[in-house]
């Protein structure tokens, strides 16, 4: 082999070959890094006055980055009925993930994050406010859903589905009267316990501590007083579900006793197993998503419409006696949905259900990093 | 008398191997008999048997275009590897050159790289360069990672080709493009073919790179993951894997085969050519 | 000879091998270039990422060494760090024990059906990797196939349940053995393949036993193969998040899943990246110390 180096290097033809080789690679390299350097500067998201132009100018066929699951057609229904092209659909796993792919510069025209990632995308100058004057029934949707959409007075997030992070129990192994988000942290249930793979744990753990700052923009003491309570409490616990299948399983079979779970998870196992759906009296968390527009966006008027036929009163009343989700339109007829649905999700009074404190719908977090690294800890230990 | 096994040995390893099979079907089975069982969620009990998820998903148009979507990607992705694998392993095998060591390095680096990482690399650096996520993007990114198993299976097929073959071929007059065209490649078919294949394995069922660099249209495994939050077509999902298992299985078997077959031609023709050097 | 017709003959002889050297060049820059431009250049940015000298998100700092300290001073994720190493080590071990005797099999004792039984063992990698994960939950949790098996059969009481089959550091082993043993058997496969059965019978012939032909000729002939085998496993296993986040349950967050939760879920780019490219490092530093066994020469033969 030196022998082969040696007789290249000797001759001038293969020596010049190879350098311009190598020096094409240097620079292509180089000039990668500092493109790279370059663009990689955010542009602020500046919306200046926009003339729109007539819904029919517009490309027409929506992108939209999803849920895998929204996409069926009855959501979109009215929207097919007025004569415009389907939408196109995307998946993400969850809004963490579609954040960094769109910070990646995947683009799309709507997308349906919770509240609390709004600040992220505004953050980016990846999302623009609605219209709601171009949005009709937007009158009939609950205003605390809605003030939870907006950022500086400007609507960001029409907020079309909620549901709630309290906690699922069986009655036949734990009394329901405690009423708390102690259930997740109680010695006395140790190796019965599920949590969801979520900082939010920390939260949780906040609230039953009853720390001063506020769950949501923790101080670092506080956070690590959270974080080492949590820790302690690993010990009682089953299992942390990934995807929810796995967490009915484990309920509907006593193997878990009590279980972080959205209020699906009451609806799927009420006929099934002794349960309960427990929103905490320490305030239940919740999480209320919805769509947003992007700030590249060409079709303005068709998001105004899709939006608009989303928000429908008969996309409600299906979302909550299916799916077992909560739907922002006010005027879901109470009287076709089954009474334990309508207990567990206080929609007798839907607006005072939502409201503090009974109910702590997600905001912004400023130090998600400190949380996730927090939340790694608990995790690792 | 087996120089390599006793008769003991040799029951014992059957069943082994025996074991090994149930090993890893038994949860193959179990996706069979979930496909029809007639309940929404993939659990027992079992409630009754049904055909309805082989129906629903053929009506579940964003399920269908995930297939067709990993398809194509695999397909191009193994078209690209291979293409590229062959000349990385003709340099390999049959040249000699200073960085021969740096450049085996390379072709195996993608194998040791974390997916995460490379996924989310991948996609900054194609939107630094200004390039629209698709498919194609897809295939970039898997055709990288195929890459090492491309030329791991090309590389000792081609080393047991002779190179006398090729070297007479060369003293008959014949130039290196017509010596590949006619006698290299023809004996490297059959792990040409092989490439092709594990390159699409590997695409079809790859996951963490798809869920960075995919556009709008995701591929099968990306559509299986975003299943985890709602579960509620996962059935439909499981019905699909199951076709497409036997599907594919069918295919191997079939190559594999074809393969078999060609070698023991191969054998033929370098024995015929031998004996036509002695004489 | 006519040193002019010397002369030329040769340098004849030297262009025709420039011609050649060419070539060679031409033809590894297709794959060479493809994977510098796709790969080098990509891993090179997520390290100019990792110490600011890229930045996306606004909460990145620029030119910044803090997540590099983050990481390697008094932080947990080296501890998660040497626990993932370990992980990898079981299953390559694991998967390598288990993986010899069937690619013993298939090449000295299955005959003629041996390619066609190494594809039934290849063939369930066609299944969807999450669904079979799935399966397999389904075989191993509390009240899934094996535990009501041990029921029915009375070594476990109507209540009971081993609950160490799933959601533990058992089942991340056996998740991974299963996904790992047919992939590992195929470079033993081939090394034991090519083995010449005439050295068997030789020592067969000199009286020594099957087993002491095994330990002095087999298994040292197959050694470059079954080290091959075993880096192959180790080292991606060492990044692994998918199988210790569905089946591993607490107490088995792993490195991978930490540079997962970095990108994922804290919007923690900076800090995943030095993570990653710590791992890049690691990685690294085994391959030049295993780097031979790397060759794909010794791979193969």
């Amino acid at each position: 082999m030196r022998s082969e180096l040696d007789a290249l290097l000797r001759s001038p033809m293969e020596r010049r070959t190879l350098l311009r080789y190598m020096g094409y690679s240097a620079a292509l390299g180089g000039a990668g890094i500092l493109a790279a350097c370059r663009r990689a500067v955010t542009q602020p998201g500046g919306a200046s006055p926009v003339v729109r132009p007539p819904i029919g100018e517009e490309p027409g066929v929506l992108r939209i980055y999803e849920w895998n699951g929204y996409q069926a057609k009855w959501f979109w229904r009215e929207y097919a009925r007025q004569g415009l092209e389907d939408p196109k659909f995307a998946f993400f796993t969850n809004t963490e993930q579609a954040i960094a792919k769109t910070a990646g510069g995947y683009t799309w025209d709507l997308s349906h994050p919770e509240t609390e990632y709004i600040q992220d995308y505004v953050n980016l100058g990846l999302i623009q406010p609605w219209d709601t004057s171009l949005i009709s029934n937007f009158a009939d949707l609950n205003p605390v859903l809605e003030r939870a959409g907006q950022l500086d007075g400007k609507q960001y997030d029409i907020v079309l589905d909620w549901g709630y992070s309290g906690v699922i129990i069986r009655t036949d192994h734990v009394d329901p009267s405690v009423n708390s988000y102690s259930y997740l942290f109680d010695d006395k249930l140790e190796g019965h316990i599920s949590w969801f793979d979520t900082p939010w744990i920390l939260l949780q753990a906040g609230l039953v501590l009853g720390i001063e700052s506020s769950i949501w923009d923790m101080t670092p003491g506080d956070l690590e007083t959270c974080k080492n309570y949590c820790i302690e409490k690993t010990k009682n616990l089953h299992s942390l579900w990934v995807e929810p299948t796995q967490m009915w399983d484990d309920v509907g079979q006593g193997n878990v006793w009590a279980a972080y779970a959205w209020p699906d998870a009451f609806v799927v196992l009420k006929e099934e197993a002794p349960v309960q759906y427990i929103r905490p009296k320490e305030g239940v968390l919740s999480w209320a998503e919805g769509l947003v527009l992007h700030t590249e966006s060409e079709n303005y008027r068709h998001a105004h419409e899709y939006a608009e036929a989303w928000a429908s009163v008969d996309v409600g009343q299906r979302l909550v006696s299916v799916w077992g989700f909560g739907h922002a339109n006010l005027g879901i007829d109470l009287s076709l949905i089954d009474p334990e649905v309508v207990e567990v999700f206080g929609l007798d009074d839907p607006e005072g259900s939502l409201s503090e404190p009974s109910s702590l719908i997600g905001r912004y977090l400023p130090n998600r990093a400190a949380y996730n690294r927090a939340w790694d800890e608990v995790k690792a230990a | 008398m087996n120089a390599a096994v006793s008769t003991g040995g040799r029951r014992g390893l059957w069943l082994f191997f025996g074991l090994l099979v149930v090993f890893l079907y038994a949860p193959i089975v179990i996706l069979i008999v979930f496909s029809f069982n007639d309940r929404s969620f993939v659990s027992f009990p079992w409630e009754g048997f049904t055909l309805r998820w082989y129906r629903q998903f053929l009506q579940n148009s964003s399920l269908l275009s995930a297939l067709r979507t990993s398809a194509f990607v695999a397909v191009v992705t193994a078209g690209a590897t291979v293409a590229l694998a062959i000349p990385a392993a003709i340099v390999l095998v049959r040249r000699r050159f200073f960085a021969k060591g740096l450049v085996s390095g390379l072709l195996l680096a993608p194998l040791v790289i974390p997916l995460v990482v490379f996924g989310i690399s991948l996609l900054i650096l194609f939107n630094t360069l200004g390039i629209p996520l698709s498919p194609l993007t897809i295939v970039v990114g898997h055709v990288v990672i195929a890459l090492p198993f491309a030329v791991l299976t090309l590389v000792p097929r081609l080393e047991r080709i002779p190179v006398w073959l090729e070297e007479a071929s060369r003293d008959l007059g014949a130039n290196a493009v017509t010596t590949f065209r006619w006698i290299t490649l023809p004996l490297l078919a059959p792990a040409v073919v092989s490439s092709f294949l594990i390159s699409f394995v590997i695409s079809f069922d790859e996951i963490v790179i798809a869920s960075f660099i995919a556009g709008d249209e995701p591929t099968f495994p990306l559509y299986l993951f975003s299943q985890l939050r709602l579960p509620r077509q996962l059935p439909q999902v499981i019905a699909v894997a199951v076709v497409v298992m036997i599907v594919s299985a069918v295919v191997v078997i079939a190559s594999e085969v074809g393969r078999r077959m060609a070698d023991r031609r191969l054998e033929r023709q370098i024995a015929a050519v031998e004996r036509v050097g002695v004489e | 000879m006519d040193p002019a017709i010397d002369a030329a003959a040769s340098g004849e002889a030297r262009r025709a091998r420039s011609r050649r050297r060419l070539a060679t060049l031409g033809l590894a820059s297709a794959p060479v270039g493809y994977l510098a431009l796709f790969f080098l250049i990509p891993v090179l940015m997520v390290a100019a990422y990792s110490v600011g000298m890229l930045t996306l998100l606004p909460q990145d700092d620029y030119l910044s060494l803090q997540p590099w300290r983050d990481l390697l001073f008094g932080s947990i994720y080296l501890d998660v760090f040497w626990r993932s190493v370990w992980m990898a080590l079981v299953v390559s071990v694991v998967s390598v024990v288990l993986a010899y005797p069937v690619a013993y099999f298939l090449a000295l004792v299955a005959g003629l059906r041996k390619y066609t039984l190494l594809l039934v063992i290849i063939a369930p990698f066609l299944t969807s990797y999450l669904l079979r994960v799935l399966a397999l939950r389904v075989i191993l949790q509390e009240d899934g196939v094996v535990n009501s098996f041990l029921r029915t059969v009375g070594i476990l009481g109507p209540d009971e349940a081993v609950g160490w089959l799933f959601n533990s550091r058992f089942a991340v082993y056996l998740v991974l053995a299963y996904v790992w043993v047919p992939f590992v058997a195929l470079p033993i496969f081939v090394s034991l393949e090519s083995l010449d059965h005439a050295l068997l019978e030789a020592s067969n012939d000199l009286g020594a036993s099957r087993w002491r032909t095994f330990w002095t000729i087999t298994f040292p002939l197959s050694l470059p193969g079954v080290i091959a085998a075993f880096i192959f496993v180790f080292i991606p296993t060492i990044g692994e998040y998918v199988t210790p986040l569905l089946v591993g349950g607490p107490g088995n967050f792993m490195f991978g899943n930490a540079i997962q939760g970095a990108f994922l879920q804290g919007l923690d780019w900076q800090f995943g990246s030095a993570m990653s490219m710590f791992l890049v490092f690691a990685v690294v530093v085994l391959i030049v110390l295993f780097g031979r066994y790397l060759n794909v020469r010794t791979v193969t033969e």
